[in-house]
């Protein structure tokens, strides 16, 4: 059953990019229920089931964290940092994918933790060959998980 | 003279002498002897003569017979002696009397008997006896002659005796003075000799025995002597001849230098240093007379009193003076004096002096020596006055400097701030221009896959595709600028980097380099570079992209990548290195770029590499060249590109302390060259 497939929590606060990723999930024909929500403030409130997050039967935690790097009032990097210092969470696969192609980002990235450091490409094909590797390196587990 | 005083002469005058004298007197004693016997026997010849007489005339006279007794005298005429006779009766007259001629009156009268010796010769007067009776006087009166006829005979004998023997002795001394003679003779010409020619050399000849001997052989001794001595005081005098011409020598050689040297040399002959003598050249400096006698010290009358000396200012007195310091036993060295003129004018002086001292060490005097530092002097105020020019003037300047670095200061970093502020800006523009791009390009993509096989007519199908290609060359165009970008602001730390990796890298990764696609070699090995990893990749990526892109329709491109050592040139591009404190600072912050050689470290070799890529494209007009670096040059429009591609590839290499280049000619290829920095680092490490 799709619903007991671990979500893919993605964090992006570009509101096309968020319908594009989506898209993107859905042409891949990744099982895995994609939630996206809008900054990593929200990404760090979903992973500590704070608030409207509170039930894990609606909102476990995901197979793979997928983090935009430039985002209002938590920033990609802030998520990493808070996830660093939490060790329950160090079994979640993480992955930058952000626009920036800075070999200084890309460092800092693999520093706090990043798995893997993905630059959005332009076209749409790129996107969904992207996440077609993506669920073949992180989520081919996932299943035998449950 | 020899011949008057001569020993010889001596000698014969004392034989002739000496024996003359004792013939003479044995002479004179055989004579007197002589006479006197001769005189004896005239007496008693005469005593005989008279007694025979009177005994004869006894008779006759007793009997009167005169004839008798005148026969009888006359009888007398044969005795040549007898000078007369008479014959005188008892009375006393006269009876008979005998004369001889020329003879004298006999006396009227008889004297008393006797005989008497007188100046004619002897006077008997004997009395005529028969028995006890007397009848008579006998007179007889006989002279000398005979007596003195015997003398002279005598006399004449012993003269010749005398003369004979004189003659004979003189013959005796002749010979024998000689022996005596012939060596102090043979002494003395040699001394002559000597002492004429001063030739100690000669000797006397031993020729006779005795004194003589000795008194030779203690003559050529003496000489043995005084040639001995003669020829030490000969060396003796030779060595002070020498002695004396060094010290002339050296006395000339000293007053001559004295005399050429350019400074003042003072000699005091005396510690109080009342006399000084000095060089030409002193009395020049001092403004005094030749051969005066320069000594402050000097009597009242002498010294000089046309200059004081100071020392840093004040007076010196005299006994601070350095001559009469070094008189007195002082070493004064560098020495600095003035010597100030009653004209007003001044002479700097600058030297040394030092004490004279005999052979107990005893200072008896000094010398000092000075040189005319008035020039130096003149030229170290004329110095320091321009220095303090100066210094007035780069105070000046420097406040002047401050304020104008702190306007620039302050002008700079507005001016940077705006700078930042757009760098940010049109990096964050750019950066976000992406994601609407992004999202037009995707969604005309979905709308072009929605809209197959519905009722969207052909023009709006080349519409969307025509948006789709734009966004997609827009999408690129920020993709490069945003490399060039981080080309010309981010941190570029430089290290060894293995291009022949590097290079493998590139074609594994983009597949437009895959072997299917172009035919890249490369050719030899490849080195190891002083370089930013990234840089690297951006300008080897873009050389070759453009290798492979820019090529004939229908042509396989043909890419050949070698490598050439370039010995580093005077005036080649220096080692250039992002400063590493900067690597942290994000980008857009300021232009991280500093040159600084030293800091590339062991890893340079001070050797440059260069690396061709070589392509059978298009080629490159030659006017085109020299812009092809430059931002958005485009040359063909046939071909996709955004421009930028080679301004990156130069601002990396600049970079990187190297520098690029082309050789092309259109429907050639093209030959671009990239100089970097030979790493010298083991590869293994």
């Amino acid at each position: 059953m799709n619903s007991r497939l671990l979500p893919v929590l993605a964090a992006e606060d570009e509101d096309s990019d968020r319908l594009i990723l989506s898209l993107g999930f859905q042409r891949a024909g990744l099982r895995n229920p994609l939630v996206v929500v809008k900054d990593g403030q929200e990404a760090m409130e979903y992973l500590a089931g704070a608030g409207c997050y509170g039930d894990r039967e609606t909102y476990p935690l995901p197979a793979l964290l997928l983090l935009d790097l430039k985002m209002p009032r938590m920033s990609g990097f802030d998520v990493m940092a808070w996830v660093a210092a939490r060790p329950e969470f160090r079994r979640i696969p993480l992955v930058v994918l952000s626009s920036s192609s800075d070999a200084s980002d890309m460092e800092r990235a693999r520093q706090m933790g990043a798995a893997e450091y993905l630059v959005k490409p332009h076209a749409f094909s790129d996107l969904v060959n992207m996440i077609r590797n993506l669920e073949k390196r992180w989520l081919s587990t996932s299943e035998t998980e449950e | 003279m020899v011949a008057r005083d001569s020993i010889r002469h001596r000698i014969q005058r004392l034989t002739v002498l000496t024996t003359g004298v004792a013939l003479a007197i044995a002479c004179l004693v055989f004579t007197l002897l002589q006479w006197r016997n001769s005189l004896d026997m005239e007496r008693l010849a005469t005593l005989s003569t008279g007694r025979i007489a009177a005994d004869a005339s006894s008779a006759m006279l007793a009997f009167g017979s005169k004839d008798e007794a005148q026969k009888l005298l006359d009888a007398f005429h044969t005795e040549v002696d007898v000078r007369s006779a008479a014959l005188y009766d008892g009375s006393g007259g006269l009876f008979a009397e005998y004369r001889a001629p020329r003879s004298g009156p006999t006396p009227p009268v008889p004297q008393a008997d006797g005989l008497y010796r007188e100046r004619r010769g002897l006077v008997l007067f004997q009395p005529v006896l028969e028995g006890n009776k007397r009848y008579g006087t006998l007179y007889l009166h006989t002279d000398l002659s005979d007596s003195y006829q015997r003398l002279s005979r005598y006399g004449w004998m012993a003269l010749l005796v005398f003369a004979g023997a004189l003659a004979a002795a003189h013959m005796v001394g002749r010979i024998l003075e000689r022996t005596v003679s012939e060596p102090i003779l043979s002494l003395a010409k040699t001394a002559q000799s000597i002492s004429e020619e001063r030739n100690y050399r000669v000797r006397a000849e031993e020729t006779a025995g005795g004194e003589l001997k000795f008194l030779t052989r203690a003559f050529n001794q003496m000489l043995d002597t005084i040639q001995q001595q003669q020829a030490q005081l000969d060396r003796d005098m030779a060595e002070q001849k020498e002695a004396a011409r060094r010290l002339a020598e050296s006395h000339t050689l000293l007053s001559t230098a004295m005399e050429a040297v350019p400074a003042a040399i003072w000699i005091a002959h005396d510690p109080e240093c009342q006399t000084i003598i000095g060089n030409r050249a002193s009395y020049d400096f001092l403004g005094l007379p030749p051969n005066t006698n320069p000594s402050l010290t000097a009597p009242e009358s002498e010294r000089p009193t046309s200059f004081e000396v100071l020392h840093e200012g004040r007076v010196l007195r005299p006994e601070d003076l350095p001559v009469q310091r070094a008189a007195h036993g002082a070493e004064v060295r560098d020495f600095e004096e003035e010597l100030r003129f009653h004209d007003g004018t001044s002479r700097f002086l600058f030297g040394n002096a030092s004490p004279l001292r005999d052979a107990h060490g005893k200072v008896w005097g000094a010398v000092a020596a000075f040189v005319d530092i008035s020039e130096r002097k003149r030229a170290e105020a004329a110095l320091r006055q321009s220095e303090q020019r100066l210094r007035q003037a780069q105070e000046k300047l420097l406040l002047h400097a401050a304020d104008l670095e702190a306007t620039v200061a302050e002008r700079t970093a507005k001016l940077r701030e705006t700078v930042n502020e757009l760098q940010t800006l049109s990096y964050s523009m750019a950066h976000d221009m992406r994601a609407p791009l992004r999202a037009m390009g995707t969604f005309a993509q979905l709308l072009l896959e929605e809209s197959s096989g519905s009722g969207l007519s052909p023009t709006a199908h080349d519409y969307l595709r025509r948006i789709l290609v734009a966004a997609g060359r827009l999408d690129r165009l920020i993709h490069d600028a945003l490399n060039y970008n981080k080309a010309v602001l981010h941190a570029a730390p430089l290290a060894a980097v293995d291009l022949s990796r590097l290079l493998q890298e590139l074609i594994d990764t983009y597949p437009n380099l895959h072997p299917e696609m172009a035919d890249i070699r490369i050719r030899g090995d490849m080195p190891w570079v002083l370089g930013n990893e990234s840089f690297l990749t951006q300008c080897f990526s873009n050389l070759l992209g453009n290798a492979v892109k820019f090529v004939p329709a229908d042509t396989r491109p043909q890419v050949r990548i070698w490598a050439e050592s370039r010995p580093r040139e005077a005036g080649a591009h220096r080692p250039v290195q992002a400063n590493s404190e900067l690597s942290e600072d994000p980008p857009g912050d300021r232009p991280a770029l500093r040159l600084d050689p030293q800091s590339t470290g062991s890893a340079f070799s001070g050797n440059m590499v260069r690396i061709w890529v070589q392509d059978n494209g298009i080629g490159i007009p030659e006017q085109a060249q020299g812009r092809l670096f430059g931002m958005f040059q485009k040359l063909d429009n046939k071909y996709e590109g955004t421009g930028i591609g080679l301004a990156i590839v130069r601002k990396v290499v600049e970079r990187m302390g190297g520098s690029v280049g082309v050789e092309s000619q259109p429907g050639h290829g093209s030959r671009f060259w990239v100089d970097l920095q030979r790493a010298t680092i083991d590869p293994t490490i």
